[in-house]
């Protein structure tokens, strides 16, 4: 572990922790490997994207450090505390939130209280059966601080079902930070979106990301490339490169692997 | 709010004693009963088929605790706040392991739990009091603190103004916690339990919590039976006292509070004023229960929300044909079966000695399936979300 610190600060030219660290992570399922020994740091403040196939195990790696599964092997360190054995609600106390590639919502409550409960969920009064007056009002102005972040004002009230699509993936993505996380996780934030959307999109994510780390999943190639300070390829389990987004373009294998005549368009 | 309170209070007044009176009491605790029901299904999406287990034991707990202190001038007007505490108790222990899953996992495990509760009930004399029940005394002994409120417990209206008391506490109480933190997390929970988790609240946690305020007012609603009826037997820990709250939560319209109110309300009606009618009314209730299913799933309250099509006055009509027709078959059938003797509802209709008459039965089929055929010819369709007011 200690010799993985070293190569981490070798590596970044800091001697700060990285917000989120993978370890020789593995996972197998059953005969599949899904994972074979991943190692990623992701620097505090970065954005950093993730692309690959289809099945080449990005969810997965999500899903892994977000502690919906455990990895068969290896670490996960968050902001320098390793993750092991933690519950996801543990995790998100610790400042990682995620999103979902399909939709995950409060579906039967309305935009605002998707909100409320949200940033409500993020705090340690959580439990409470009786909180004071300033705690509701933080709660309540936290809530609609996100709502007009993600340009959602006009539907406060509406309940998600009348939501168009690009304005629960809008909703979804304020529900992710309405708790103030550092450490955002989006899966295929654009996913299914149309050009434009997705370019109102990528505005929304920069705008919220701001000071904060932001590791992201995407297919969109404009979105990666538009978005990310740093790009890391996924393919067959494992990481195939990882650079700036220029020299993720210039790369051979990547273009052979993944990139095809995407990049050239 | 306030007037609906005053009128409730002042019911005794314009019946002083009898069976209206009785029936609502009856009726008020088994309002606090299906709400702490809708705490769980409706606010934290937990189906139960085992909620007598916590009314059972809020009912036992009181009996137990009146014939143990009721001496030493333990009020009869707390004894609710020790119900609910054994409700809470027994939910509270079993819970932390039920909690773990919603859905499916825990609807069989509330039902087990209230089940294993039933069986050990004949095996433990001491603790349920066999088939007698516990019996216990709301008015002798020394009731200080009652006598200084000025009540004594021996009169139905007494015993009604005590139980409107506690059910509009209890419901202002359950009312005020959607507003919470915890009744938020549990809207949150029942809506997308996996989503709350990422976002720093455990579904288990919101879930026993939940399970446990449900258990303390359940209790409560069990200590108030106690003192109407001055006994508490096993049928408080019953399976049709399971399925009373779910059947009137359903009916009422399980997402809605004011549902879960108007639920209890028909559910009590229907056990209460109907079982003088015929002793066929589950039957008629099962009705009504499949019906609402059918045509409102979302029971009276979401009927009310989404203002259905106006229906002519033949749907209306057709219906009372179809259900005339029910009837007449439903109270034949119950003559035939030769049963004890012929219900009120069988008396007016005329129908006593015609069990055999192959005319009645002819007539009672006919106009059941003419007045069903007449009903679905007439109604007109549910309007789409679309055409819905805003």
């Amino acid at each position: 572990m200690s010799t993985g610190r070293q190569t981490q600060q070798n590596r970044c030219g800091v001697a700060g922790v990285s917000a989120l660290m993978f370890r020789g992570v593995h996972k197998r399922f059953g005969a599949l490997e899904v994972l074979r020994g991943l190692d990623l740091d992701i620097a505090p403040r970065e954005r950093h994207a993730l692309i690959g196939p289809n099945g080449a195990g990005k969810s997965t790696l999500f899903d892994i450090a977000t502690g919906r599964i455990p990895p068969t092997s290896g670490e996960v360190v968050l902001n320098g505390r390793k993750l092991h054995g933690l519950a996801p609600h543990e995790r998100a106390r610790l400042g990682l939130a995620r999103s979902f590639q399909i939709t995950s919502l409060f579906r039967d409550l309305c935009v605002f209280e998707n909100l409320r409960c949200a940033v409500m969920a993020g705090r340690d009064e959580r439990y409470r059966l009786w909180v004071g007056a300033d705690v509701s009002r933080a709660v309540q102005e936290r809530a609609d601080e996100v709502l007009s972040l993600v340009g959602l004002e006009a539907r406060r009230s509406e309940p998600v079902s009348m939501l168009s699509y690009a304005e629960q993936r809008a909703l979804e993505l304020g529900v992710t930070i309405a708790g103030g996380a550092g450490v955002l996780l989006l899966d295929e934030p654009t996913a299914g979106m149309s050009r434009p959307e997705a370019r109102a999109a990528v505005e929304l994510i920069r705008r919220v990301s701001e000071g904060r780390s932001l590791f992201i999943i995407e297919h969109d190639m404009d979105v990666v490339f538009g978005l990310a300070d740093r790009v890391s390829v996924l393919a067959g389990g494992e990481l195939i490169a990882s650079g700036t987004p220029e020299a993720i373009r210039a790369d051979a294998a990547v273009r052979a692997a993944y990139l095809g005549t995407a990049v050239g368009q | 709010m306030l007037v609906v309170a005053l009128a409730l209070a002042a019911w005794p007044l314009v019946f002083r004693q009898g069976y209206a009176l009785t029936l609502a009491t009856r009726t008020l605790t088994l309002i606090v009963f299906v709400l702490s029901y809708h705490l769980l299904y409706g606010r934290t999406g937990l189906l139960s088929f085992g909620h007598a287990l916590y009314f059972g034991a809020g009912a036992f707990c009181a009996a137990h605790a009146l014939n143990a202190w009721g001496a030493r001038g333990l009020p009869v007007t707390l004894l609710p706040m020790l119900g609910g505490a054994g409700g809470a108790l027994v939910a509270a222990l079993p819970g932390w392991i039920n909690a773990r899953r919603g859905g499916l996992a825990f609807a069989m495990i509330s039902l087990g739990l209230a089940e294993l509760a039933l069986a050990a009930a004949p095996m433990l004399p001491a603790l349920f009091g066999g088939e007698a029940g516990i019996a216990t005394n709301r008015v002798t002994g020394p009731r200080w603190f009652d006598n200084w409120l000025g009540i004594d417990y021996a009169s139905g209206t007494q015993v009604y103004e005590l139980v409107l008391a506690w059910t509009l506490a209890s419901a202002g109480a359950m009312a005020m916690l959607s507003r919470t933190p915890l009744g938020c997390m549990a809207l949150a929970v029942r809506d997308n339990a996996e989503r709350a988790s990422f976002l720093g609240a455990d579904p288990r946690t919101v879930r026993w919590r939940m399970l446990i305020l449900a258990g303390f007012f359940a209790g409560v609603a069990g200590a108030l039976s106690t003192i109407q009826y001055e006994v508490a037997t096993v049928e408080a820990l019953g399976r049709v006292q399971s399925a009373a709250p779910l059947v009137a939560a359903v009916i009422g319209g399980p997402q809605s509070f004011g549902g879960a109110i108007a639920g209890a309300v028909v559910y009590e009606l229907a056990a209460g004023g109907m079982s003088s009618l015929t002793p066929a009314w589950p039957f008629y209730l099962g009705c009504l229960f499949v019906l609402v299913m059918l045509v409102a799933p979302r029971g009276l309250a979401g009927l009310w929300e989404t203002r259905l099509p106006k229906q002519s006055i033949t749907t209306w009509i057709a219906s009372l044909i179809a259900a005339g027709g029910l009837v007449t078959v439903v109270e034949l059938a119950y003559l035939y079966s030769g049963s004890g003797q012929a219900s009120v509802l069988a008396q007016w209709l005329g129908l006593p000695g015609r069990e055999h008459s192959a005319g009645a039965w002819g007539l009672g089929l006919l106009t059941l399936v003419g007045g069903a055929a007449l009903c679905r010819l007439a109604v007109r369709p549910n309007r789409t979300v679309a055409e819905l007011p805003a």
